[in-house]
């Protein structure tokens, strides 16, 4: 196993999204978001419509919603490039196939620099970068063998319960190093014909200690780095390594 | 429709292209329009049953109103983002073959602004096939009417073509020529697994 937080280059990673968000103090206004929006859209072609629809349950049962637009979902033409744009913050997008935490990083910059161009300096209260992995495991593979010969983590259920067919567990925590981590991981929709996935998606995040200058800053967010590389490389085992190396 | 709600979003996440997840609601490609989100009163009166009081919270994506160009433009995207989401299972090579035959086909200059434009939902599946039955060496890709994916292999003596018309379904067609220049046809529907076995008899 590879040590905490080293850097692991594998030739297939399992990555389905690999973010990089930084959030702001100081939200857009709507004129910003779409000077914003119609910057990126130079390279982020394909612009959708971001909406929060609230839902709101009432102790008498009745529900009722209202949505509002909260901000844009940018897509460049090669697909697996995009940006979410919203008032308080700017992700940087990259689907599969991931390559390297350097060339998100890099994209990253440049977003922040274009940002910075059209909206002016902002105080950078949070960034966070968030990895989803996607482990499709053969089920031959997996016959006579439990999950837990994949991944280190897991749940354990009482066996009057029958066997786990499926299964979702979130947990928050915070490293030595202060950077918060939020795990979410467990069963997911099969998209391939006789395999098994499951989901581990590794949201590392500061919200304090972020340097004012940008180059400490950028320099600080390798910290991310370390602490979504030491997860995912604790959750799994080398037989799962297998897959995708 | 996935539908899924955060009574106490409690920590904030970082963005995602995907949203908050929950075990079955995390593909990007999966994502649908607002309308197809909002819950339906069958599902309200569930909802009702068995949520406690409070507030629940969930983005939507939603495609601007767009031109014909753009509306081109973006179907082409989703099924690129389809792509993505198998790209560990694809070459690149392979992934950059899908992109050139997806270029070369949803186009606006050979497309009418009353034609279907192709589902990733249909592509989706062929793509399943694909890595499923090992077998990337299709000849063209198309679509039909109705917006499902059309393949076709070409070999000297075989001609076979599917129709990804549905979850797990396919219809296929098959032309087979014989040295002696005898022609045989044979048409089916299956599911992806069985359509391997097909493949692999006429394919071999």
């Amino acid at each position: 196993m590879p040590k905490s937080g080293e850097q692991k280059q594998y030739a297939r990673p399992p990555i389905t999204e690999a973010v990089f968000e930084f959030r702001t103090d100081n939200a857009l206004s709507n004129r910003d978001l779409e000077r914003c929006r119609d910057r990126f859209k130079r390279q982020y072609e394909k612009v959708e419509d971001v909406t929060d629809v609230e839902l709101l349950i009432n102790e008498d049962g009745k529900i009722g919603h209202k949505t509002t637009a909260s901000g844009y979902k940018l897509t460049a033409s090669n697909a697996v490039d995009l940006v979410l744009l919203n008032p308080l913050s700017l992700a940087t997008i990259r689907l599969a196939p991931y390559s390297r935490w350097e060339n998100l990083l890099q994209t990253a910059q440049a977003n922040f620099d274009t940002f910075v161009k059209i909206v002016g300096r902002r105080n950078i209260v949070r960034l966070g970068s968030r990895f989803v992995n996607r482990i499709d495991i053969p089920n031959e593979k997996l016959a006579g063998r439990r999950s837990n010969d994949f991944l280190q983590s897991g749940i354990e259920v009482s066996e009057a319960a029958g066997e786990v067919s499926a299964y979702l567990w979130s947990v928050h925590a915070t490293r030595p190093d202060g950077i918060e981590v939020k795990v979410q991981t467990g069963t997911a929709n099969p998209v391939l014909i006789d395999h098994t996935s499951f989901l581990i998606d590794i949201d590392a995040s500061m919200d304090s200690g972020i340097p004012p200058r940008i180059d400490d800053m950028w320099e600080r967010a390798e910290l991310l780095r370390v602490a979504k590389n030491s997860v995912f490389e604790s959750m799994i085992t080398d037989r799962c390594r297998e897959l995708f190396q | 429709m996935t539908f899924a709600l955060t009574y106490a979003p409690g920590f904030p996440s970082t963005a995602s292209a995907g949203g908050n997840r929950g075990a079955n609601d995390f593909l990007v490609s999966q994502w649908k329009s607002i309308s197809d989100h909002l819950p339906t009163l069958d599902q309200l009166a569930k909802l009702r049953a068995t949520a406690p009081p409070g507030v629940g919270i969930k983005k939507m994506v939603q495609p601007r109103a767009s031109s014909f160009e753009e509306r081109i433009f973006d179907t082409l995207v989703a099924l690129k983002v389809a792509v993505s989401q198998y790209a560990m299972h694809l070459g690149g090579d392979e992934r950059a073959r899908l992109f050139e035959e997806l270029d070369s086909k949803i186009n606006v200059e050979d497309w009418h602004e009353d034609d279907t434009l192709p589902t990733a939902g249909s592509f989706i599946e062929f793509l399943k096939w694909m890595i499923y039955a090992k077998r990337s060496e299709w000849s063209s890709i198309g679509v039909s009417s109705q917006g499902t994916v059309l393949v076709a292999w070409r070999l000297p003596n075989v001609l076979l073509t599917a129709n990804f018309e549905a979850k797990d379904s396919v219809r296929w067609t098959a032309q087979i020529k014989s040295p002696a220049g005898d022609v045989g046809y044979s048409v089916g529907k299956c599911t992806l697994r069985l359509f391997a076995e097909q493949a692999m008899f006429y394919l071999k």
